[in-house]
């Protein structure tokens, strides 16, 4: 019979067995019995079923001689396993150690027991029927006392061995893999349901957000802990926990949970389907709570989620207003604040860098409409910072300085040129960008506009200059009025010595014309007469006197001549570059006008070296000659001794520098006033006598010329000022102070 | 005062120029003149004769003009003081006072006004 199609047939062992390690020791596969033509009426009854798939089937059957063949079934058997219609997968036991294995695997459909035959097959019955795959035993057609016993042992059901044998195995094998198949998925589903309701549980206990129900009434179905935590119930009258949400929650809250959705006003929550409710205590504390509701399915009752966000609502709110007072004090403060990233391309400026970089800053202002925040300077960002600093000797570029080596410079003052072409002197601070790693991120500088500062610096330094000159003024008005009064007084005199000389030529003219005439009467009263006029007149005296006053006033003119010179040689106004100069020249040219005003009180001593020319501003260095000299002469007079003091100027050359010392014997001094004597307005004169501006400024011209000041004192004994300046200038960054005032 | 007596008339200045240009404007006065280039030598001049009047310089060394007239005052009440000064704007007035000065005169002078202020004086020291 060809109905039988066991696909490894009677060659079973070669290829259709697998061995499977601890599985069973043989599989047999039974072909499909579709593939057979003919169909009985059997299967026509199992048609509208559907297909079950593999169906795997452990037989418990005698072993065969080896026990490694296939299970020796009846002939009726393996025909009727050949009409179930689906595949079948046949594994064979013996043993209860061989069978137990199947009993647990899942994937066993059944277990056929063909007669009892195998030792203790009740045992192995017993053993399969409390928990495992059905079983199914096959017992003799007459024997009703076997189908008993199996019965009792627990088996699933018994087929007899009898003429519908082949029709019946089949359907009753059918029936019995699908209950238990139905019986394993639902016993699957039932875990898996378990196991979803722990999940379930565990998320609901441990979310850190309230969950409550409430059905159509609002009244409490269920909470979770977070919920109780948030809001706990005021059970004092010992109710069960089953209560209203009202009396549980704030009234805002409430309000709001019962107000339909597209009413609320939505809060600023990051998350579209949750409200943020703002719930203010009677106390005036004040609380945030997200709050995020939806209908169950049944469609009656919600669920509510409910957060506490009063903390992270703080910290936020705390994070607002740091960034937006940040933003303010940047956009507000009156210095430039610039960020570039590490090509040297801005990436930020504020409203001061735009009003300095571009000028007028109003036309820029980026002011960021909805917020009301200005955004900065927009129309910088993106540009090149070396745009503003030309290449050149006259001024450097900190910033870039800063992006190449790291270098942080504190108020360096440097120039920068305007696309307009106007040259702005700022004090510029920058420090390097680093991320975590120390790599570099650009540079931050904070600078601002000096111009106004140059300005009112240079406005002082001119009063302080003016200062000196009303000081010298008195000192030059003296020595000019000295000679001019005696040289006023003197040709007054000289004019009367003329009108008596002139009479006395007259009557020397009269007794000339008598000699000529002859008449000695007359030559003798003409010649009296002019003995008369000469007594007089004191002719002598006259004569005399007369070429002394010519001579002192000639002396007198040429004083004034000289105060003449050497004031305009003081006051020469300095070429707007610095220039060629003699340093001995200027300094005498001071001395000589300062020493003018001391000349009583002052011995001046000169020991002037050989010195080269030197480039620089032979006007601002004289104003610091003027400042040191008028300086000791003020400190020799507040000696209070009638003793003239002495000034000496000492001019060398040491290497390459040149050197000017002022030494004073003046009253010297303190210790403790000594490192602040080139402090601006620093002042131990009286008030009205210094503006405590005189040695700063100098320290400032000096500095400007590259040079240092040293300065030495003891009180009583005099002071020693010592200025040097290198031979060869430095590139001076700033204009000179002169020239910058003309606007 | 004895008016048999010529007035005696003492003039300070450092500048011997001065003073002989002073001396020269002064010939035909009716008065000695006596003179002084400094603070301490007018004083000795004033310790050992009698004085009229003092016309002093303010600017010299050691002493200045003031605190000299000022010492005069106090010592010679009698004689009068005239200063005579290039520059008098560095003197402050209660200085001024201080000497109670019969006339501030500047720098340059003129003889006819000396002369009045002198014959102003001298007539009040009478």
């Amino acid at each position: 019979m060809s109905r039988i199609k066991l696909s490894s047939s009677s060659s079973s062992t070669s290829d259709a067995i697998e061995g499977r390690p601890g599985c069973s020791p043989e599989t047999v596969t039974v072909g499909n019995s579709e593939t057979s033509g003919e169909r009985s009426p059997a299967a026509e009854v199992l048609e509208p079923q559907a297909a079950l798939g593999l169906i795997r089937i452990v037989v418990v059957v005698p072993g065969s001689d080896g026990g490694n063949g296939p299970p020796a079934m009846a002939v009726e058997t393996t025909a009727a396993l050949a009409r179930l219609g689906d595949p079948v997968e046949l594994l064979r036991a013996q043993t209860p150690s061989e069978l137990r294995p199947f009993v647990e695997d899942p994937s066993i459909d059944l277990v056929l027991f063909d007669r009892l035959q195998v030792a203790d097959s009740v045992g192995l019955l017993t053993e399969v029927g409390s928990h495992g795959p059905p079983s199914v035993v096959i017992v003799s057609g007459d024997s009703e006392q076997e189908a008993l016993e199996a019965f009792r042992a627990g088996a699933s059901d018994c087929i007899h061995f009898g003429p519908d044998y082949e029709r019946v195995l089949p359907v009753v094998l059918l029936e019995q893999v699908r209950r238990w198949r139905a019986t394993r998925q639902r016993l699957v589903s039932e875990r898996r349901i378990r196991h979803l309701e722990d999940l379930y549980a565990a998320i609901v206990t441990e979310m850190p957000a309230g969950l409550v129900v409430l059905d159509p009434d609002g009244l409490i179905v269920a909470e979770n802990s977070e919920f109780g935590r948030l809001f706990p119930p005021q059970s004092s009258s010992g109710f069960p926990p089953s209560e209203y949400l009202a009396a549980r929650v704030p009234v805002t809250l409430a309000e709001a949970i019962e107000r339909p959705p597209e009413e609320s006003s939505r809060g600023k929550s990051t998350d579209p389907r949750a409200e943020l409710v703002r719930v203010e205590e009677v106390d005036g504390e004040v609380f945030v709570y997200e709050l995020r509701r939806r209908k169950l399915n049944d469609g009656d009752r919600r669920l509510l989620l409910i957060s506490d966000l009063t903390q992270s609502e703080w910290l936020s709110d705390r994070l607002d207003t740091l960034q937006r007072d940040t933003r303010n004090i940047i956009e507000n403060i009156n210095s430039a604040l610039l960020v570039v990233d590490p090509g040297g391309c801005i990436s930020f400026a504020n409203q001061a860098a735009g009003e300095i970089l571009v000028g007028d800053g109003s036309a820029d202002r980026g002011v960021d409409a909805r917020s009301g925040v200005q955004s900065g300077s927009r129309a910088l960002i993106g540009r090149q910072i070396a745009d503003w600093f030309a290449v050149g000797e006259e001024c450097s570029n900190p910033i870039e300085d800063c992006l190449v080596d790291g270098t942080r410079s504190r108020g360096a003052e440097t120039l920068l040129q305007r696309a307009d072409g106007k040259w702005i002197p700022i004090g510029l601070s920058c420090s390097p960008r680093r991320d975590g790693e120390g790599v570099s991120r650009g540079a931050v500088a904070i600078f601002q506009d000096l111009s106004e500062i140059k300005e009112l610096e240079l406005q002082v330094r001119q009063t302080e200059k003016m200062a000196s000159i009303g000081q010298l003024a008195a000192g030059v008005a003296h020595e000019v009025n000295n000679p001019m009064g005696f040289i006023h007084a003197n040709l007054h005199q000289m004019s009367e010595y003329l009108g008596d000389l002139n009479k006395y030529f007259g009557a020397t003219e009269l007794l000339a014309q008598a000699a000529l005439e002859g008449d000695l009467e007359v030559i003798r009263a003409a010649a009296a007469d002019v003995r008369v006029l000469a007594h007089e007149i004191d002719l002598d005296y006259v004569r005399s006197d007369f070429e002394k006053a010519l001579l002192e006033s000639t002396e007198g003119a040429e004083r004034i001549r000289h105060i003449v010179k050497d004031l305009r040689d003081f006051s020469r106004p300095d070429l707007p570059a610095r220039s060629p100069m003699d340093l001995n020249q200027a300094l005498d040219s001071t001395a000589n006008i300062v020493y003018t005003m001391m000349r009583h009180s002052v011995t001046l001593e000169k020991a002037y070296g050989e010195l080269p020319k030197i480039d620089g501003y032979p006007m601002q260095l004289k104003q610091v000659f003027m400042n040191l000299l008028v300086n000791a002469y003020q400190a020799i007079e507040s000696r209070g001794s009638d003793e003239p003091g002495v000034i000496r100027l000492e001019t060398e050359q040491q290497g390459g520098e040149l050197v000017v010392r002022i030494i004073d014997t003046g009253i010297g001094i303190e210790k403790s006033d000594l490192p602040h004597v080139f402090e601006p307005f620093f002042t131990t004169k009286p008030v009205g006598a210094g503006t405590g501006l005189g040695l700063s400024t100098s320290f400032k011209i000096v500095e400007r010329h590259g040079g240092r000041f040293r300065v030495e004192s003891e009180v009583g004994l005099g002071t020693t000022f010592e200025m040097r300046l290198p031979r060869v200038g430095p590139v001076v960054p700033i204009a000179p102070l002169d020239e910058a005032s003309v606007r | 005062m004895s008016g048999r007596r010529q007035p005696v008339v003492l003039l300070v200045d450092d500048e011997a120029h001065v003073l002989s240009s002073l001396r020269r404007g002064l010939r035909r006065g009716k008065f000695t003149i006596r003179t002084a280039r400094e603070g301490r030598g007018a004083l000795e001049i004033m310790a050992a004769h009698s004085i009229d009047l003092v016309i002093s310089d303010h600017r010299m060394p050691g002493m200045s003009g003031v605190e000299l007239l000022t010492t005069i005052r106090t010592r010679w009440p009698q004689t009068e003081r005239i200063l005579l000064s290039g520059w008098t704007e560095e003197i402050s007035p209660s200085e001024l006072k201080a000497a109670g000065l019969f006339e501030v005169l500047s720098k340059p002078w003129d003889d006819g006004e000396l002369r009045r202020a002198i014959r102003g004086a001298l007539a009040l020291a009478d």
